[in-house]
C-alpha cells in the first residue's frame, strides 16, 4: 500500500538566519548572506572569492564544541523536531536520512593531521571523522532506531536523501524520517572550485549575463516526513505533501552539465507523472541556479522543453542567490524555502540581477518576492557525477 | 512488482570473477594495488580521471553485465540506473587534495574525484546508464542499503534495471585503525562487487535468466550500537521477520568480527557462510558480496534440483542491521 508522504517539520541554519522563521524573513525580504571576501587565506593558498558562512557565534553553547557540521544537523533536526510535535515514541522508531556531501570535514581533517603526525587514533577517532557520522549523531541524539542512512550525490545528495525518504514513509517501511542535509565551507571545497574556475569573485548572479560562477555557502535544513495516516492519528496540520520526484543521470561529464538539458527535462517529467500533476499546477521552480554560465542556460532550456509556453508563467528563482551554494545542504535547504513559499503563498526572488542574458529568458524574480497563488512548487537540483533530482511539493494544511 | 538478480562480478587486486564462480575465489589478497588497468578497457585520457575505488567499481560491473549476458538485452539506458553503495569513498584523494592545499599544488582534475558520488557518476558515464543514481555512504551497510534502494525504485517504476555497487579501498585512516582494534577482528581489504537487479517485465521481454527473487528485506540502527546481546536480539528478529526457524536455509553474512560471528552461528542451525573469512573484510563490498553470495547460493541450488532461501544478513558495531533474502525464481 502506498502511503501519502507529508512534511510536518522543518528546521534550517544557514547564512540568512538560524530557523525557519529568519529564513523566511530574509528570504522575503530579499536579504543576501553573501559577502565579498578580498582574499581567503587557506594556509597559504590566496582565492578571491565571495561566500555565504553562518554566523557561528550565534550557536548555543551547548552545540559550540561539536564539529560545525554536526552541530548544524543538530540544531535543524531539534528545531524540525519540536515543530512537528512528533512524540518520543515515534521519534524512536524513525528512520534517519542525510545527505552531505563532506560531513564532519573538520574533524576528518583534524584526525588527518593528527595521523600525519604519528599519533595513535582510537575507533571512536575514525567514526567520528567518517562522513555516516551525522546520521548516526542524529539518530543518537533521538534515540531514533528506525533505517538509519547517508548518502552523498555531491549538490543533489540531500534532494536524493529527501527522495530516499519519502520512499521509505510511502512504502511504509516507516512512519516517520527525520532527513535532510548539511555542508559546511571548507578549504577543499573553497580551493577546489577555484581550481575549477567556477568560484566567483563576485556576488553570485544566478541567470545574469553577467554571471561569473558560485558563491559557496554553508549550512543545514531538516524535515520531518510522516505518513498521512500518522499525521491524521495524532492531529497534527502539514506543510506539504511531498508528492512526487524524478531521478536521472546525464552521463555526460564528470563537472560540466550536458547542454542538452534533456536528461534534466526527462527527471522533472518523471516527477510531474509521480505526483499526478498538470504542467498548470507548478508555478514556482526554485531553481538550481548555480550562477555558472553552463548550468544556467541548461536549467531554463529544460524547463521550457518541460513546460513549453506555461513556461513564462512559472515564477523561477535561485535562493542561492541568497543564502549561496550550500552543496550537499543544497537540495534540503531550498525545499524548506519552496515549502515555505507554498505556506506564505510568495515567491522568493533571485538577486544579483545586472543584464538579461538571451538564453535565459524566464521570469527569474529578479525584481523581488512576489505575492501570487501557489498551488505546487518544483525543486531541481544537479550535481558533479551528471546526478539530478527534482521534488515536487503541494500546499499543505496548516492550521491556527 | 518482482525484483530479479541477473547477474554479479568481483574485482579485487589479484581477484576477478563473475556469476556463480565468485563463489569459490580464494586466497589472500594482494594488497598492491594494482588490477592491471588493461583488463578494464578505458582509453588512456579516460582513465587517467579515474580514481581506485571507480576502477574496481567499473571493472566490476563490465564483468557483471557480461554474466548477465547485456549485449543480448534490448534496453533503454534511460530506464537503466546506478546505485552505489561505500563506507569511505574515495577518502583517499580528498585526504590527498587536502594536503595538497597546503603545497599550492592545486589539480582541478583530482578535486571532482573528493567527491564521493563521483564513482557512481564514472559508472554512469562509462556504460551510458541515464536512470536514477544515487551513493550511499553509511559505513558497511551501504552496500546493503544500494541494494535495497535499487530494489524500491524498480518497485515503484523508476526504473527497470539497476546496477548495484559496493566497493572499498583500504585507506590510511582505516588500515591504523588496524593496529588499535582487537585481534578477533577480521583483515581489512579492497575490492569492488557489482550485481544487476531487474523487474519482472524486463526478464520476460529480454529473455533473462533469474538466478533469484528478492522477496524481503529490513533495517534498523541500533543507537547504542552493536554489542553481541544486541546482535542476537537483531538476528533474532530477523528470524521473525523472514519466517519461522528452518523455513531459510543458507545466511551469507559480511563480519568484520569473529565473535560477533560465532554469536550468531550459536542462534542458526543454517548454513553459514562469511566470504571475509577467506577475503578480508572490504567494507561496503563485503557486504555486497555477502548479499551476491546469497543470491548465487540460491541460484547453484536450484541448478543441482532443490530449492533454497537465501539470506544474507549483516550488523556492525556502529548499530547498522540489514537483511535481504532471496527466493528461488522457480
Amino acid at each position: 500500500m502506498k502511503h501519502k508522504v507529508l512534511v510536518t517539520g522543518m528546521g534550517t541554519i544557514n547564512s540568512l538566519g538560524l530557523g525557519v522563521s529568519e529564513f523566511w524573513d530574509s528570504l522575503d525580504k530579499g536579504a543576501s548572506g553573501i559577502t565579498l571576501s578580498s582574499t581567503s587565506q587557506l594556509d597559504g593558498y590566496t582565492v578571491v572569492g565571495s561566500s555565504a558562512a553562518v554566523d557561528w557565534t550565534r550557536i548555543p553553547e551547548r552545540f559550540q564544541k561539536m564539529d560545525r557540521a554536526l552541530s548544524a544537523s543538530l540544531m535543524a533536526a531539534e528545531e524540525a523536531v519540536e515543530d512537528s510535535k512528533v512524540d518520543r515514541d515515534s521519534l524512536r522508531k524513525a528512520g534517519v536520512v542525510v545527505g552531505t556531501s563532506l560531513g564532519p570535514i573538520d574533524t576528518l581533517r583534524e584526525t588527518h593531521r593528527h595521523l600525519n603526525q604519528s599519533q595513535l587514533l582510537s575507533t571512536p577517532d575514525v567514526c567520528n571523522a567518517v562522513l555516516d557520522n551525522i546520521g548516526r549523531s542524529v539518530a543518537q541524539y533521538f534515540e531514533s532506531e528506525g533505517p538509519n542512512a547517508t548518502l552523498t550525490t555531491a549538490c543533489a545528495a540531500s534532494s536524493n536523501a529527501l527522495s530516499y525518504a519519502h520512499s521509505l514513509v510511502a512504502s511504509g517501511v516507516c512512519e516517520t524520517v527525520l532527513c535532510g542535509g548539511v555542508d559546511v565551507i571548507s578549504p577543499i571545497t573553497i580551493a577546489g572550485f577555484h581550481a575549477l574556475r567556477t568560484l566567483s569573485s563576485d556576488y553570485c548572479r544566478p541567470f545574469s549575463r553577467t554571471r561569473r560562477g558560485i558563491s559557496l555557502g554553508e549550512g543545514a535544513a531538516f524535515l520531518v516526513l510522516e505518513s498521512e495516516e500518522s499525521a491524521i492519528a495524532r492531529g497534527r496540520h502539514h506543510y506539504a505533501v511531498f508528492s512526487g520526484y524524478g531521478l536521472g543521470n546525464e552521463a555526460y561529464h564528470s563537472t560540466k552539465p550536458d547542454p542538452s538539458g534533456k536528461v534534466a527535462a526527462r527527471v522533472m517529467r518523471s516527477a510531474l507523472l509521480m505526483a499526478g500533476m498538470e504542467l498548470e499546477d507548478v508555478k514556482y521552480i526554485n531553481a538550481h541556479g548555480t550562477g555558472t554560465l553552463f548550468n544556467d542556460a541548461m536549467e531554463t532550456k529544460a524547463i521550457k522543453e518541460v513546460f513549453g509556453a506555461s513556461s513564462y508563467g512559472i515564477s523561477v528563482s535561485s535562493t542561492k542567490s541568497m543564502h549561496g551554494h550550500t552543496l550537499g545542504a543544497a537540495g534540503a535547504i531550498e525545499a524548506v524555502a519552496s515549502i515555505l513559499s507554498l505556506v506564505h503563498q510568495t515567491v522568493p526572488p533571485t538577486l544579483g540581477f545586472q543584464e538579461r542574458d538571451p538564453e535565459c529568458d524566464l521570469d527569474y524574480c529578479f525584481e523581488g518576492s512576489v505575492k501570487r497563488d501557489v498551488p505546487a512548487a518544483m525543486s531541481n537540483s544537479f550535481a558533479f557525477g551528471g546526478h539530478i533530482v527534482s521534488l515536487i511539493f503541494e500546499r499543505g494544511v496548516i492550521w491556527g | 512488482m518482482g525484483v530479479n538478480f541477473l547477474g554479479a562480478g568481483f574485482m579485487a587486486p589479484g581477484h576477478m570473477g563473475k556469476g556463480v564462480d565468485i563463489l569459490s575465489i580464494s586466497g589472500d589478497h594482494d594488497l598492491t594495488r594494482t588490477i592491471g588497468d588493461s583488463r578494464l578497457d578505458i582509453p588512456e585520457s579516460r582513465l587517467r580521471r579515474l580514481d581506485f575505488i571507480s576502477k574496481l567499481l567499473i571493472g566490476a560491473t563490465k564483468l557483471c553485465l557480461d554474466d548477465a549476458d547485456f549485449s543480448a538485452w534490448n534496453v533503454d539506458l534511460s530506464r537503466f540506473g546506478a546505485v552505489v553503495g561505500t563506507a569511505h569513498g574515495s577518502i583517499d584523494v580528498l585526504l590527498d587534495f587536502d594536503a595538497s592545499i597546503y603545497d599550492g599544488n592545486i589539480s582541478a582534475i583530482k578535486f571532482p574525484n573528493t567527491v564521493v558520488s563521483q564513482s557512481t557518476g564514472h559508472i554512469c558515464m562509462e556504460f551510458g546508464f541515464q536512470g536514477p543514481s544515487a551513493t550511499f555512504c553509511s559505513g558497511g551497510v551501504s552496500g546493503f542499503q544500494a541494494a535495497m534502494y535499487a530494489a524500491t525504485l524498480i518497485q515503484e517504476g523508476h526504473a527497470d534495471v539497476m546496477l548495484v555497487g559496493g566497493a572499498d579501498v583500504l585507506i590510511q585512516t582505516v588500515e591504523q585503525l588496524e593496529g588499535v582494534i582487537p585481534s578477533e577482528m577480521l583483515p581489512l581489504s579492497e575490492g569492488g562487487v557489482a550485481l544487476i537487479l531487474a523487474s519482472d517485465e524486463f526478464v520476460v521481454e529480454n529473455n533473462c535468466t533469474s538466478y533469484a527473487r528478492l522477496t524481503s528485506s529490513g533495517q534498523t540502527f541500533s543507537t547504542g550500537g552493536n554489542k553481541e546481546s544486541s546482535i542476537v536480539g537483531w538476528w533474532d528478529s530477523v528470524l521473525g521477520r523472514v519466517g519461522t526457524e528452518g523455513s531459510y536455509d543458507y545466511v551469507a553474512t559480511s563480519f568484520t568480527s569473529r565473535k560477533r560471528l560465532a554469536a550468531m552461528l550459536k542462534r542458526s542451525p543454517a548454513t553459514f557462510h562469511c566470504l571475509d573469512e577467506r577475503l578480508g573484510n572490504m567494507r561496503a563490498g563485503s557486504a555486497l558480496l555477502s548479499l551476491v553470495d546469497a543470491a548465487l547460493s540460491v541460484r547453484r541450488a536450484s541448478v543441482m534440483g532443490f530449492p533454497l532461501r537465501g539470506t544474507s544478513a549483516y550488523c556492525d558495531v556502529t548499530g547498522y542491521n540489514a537483511f535481504v533474502t532471496f527466493d528461488d525464481p522457480s
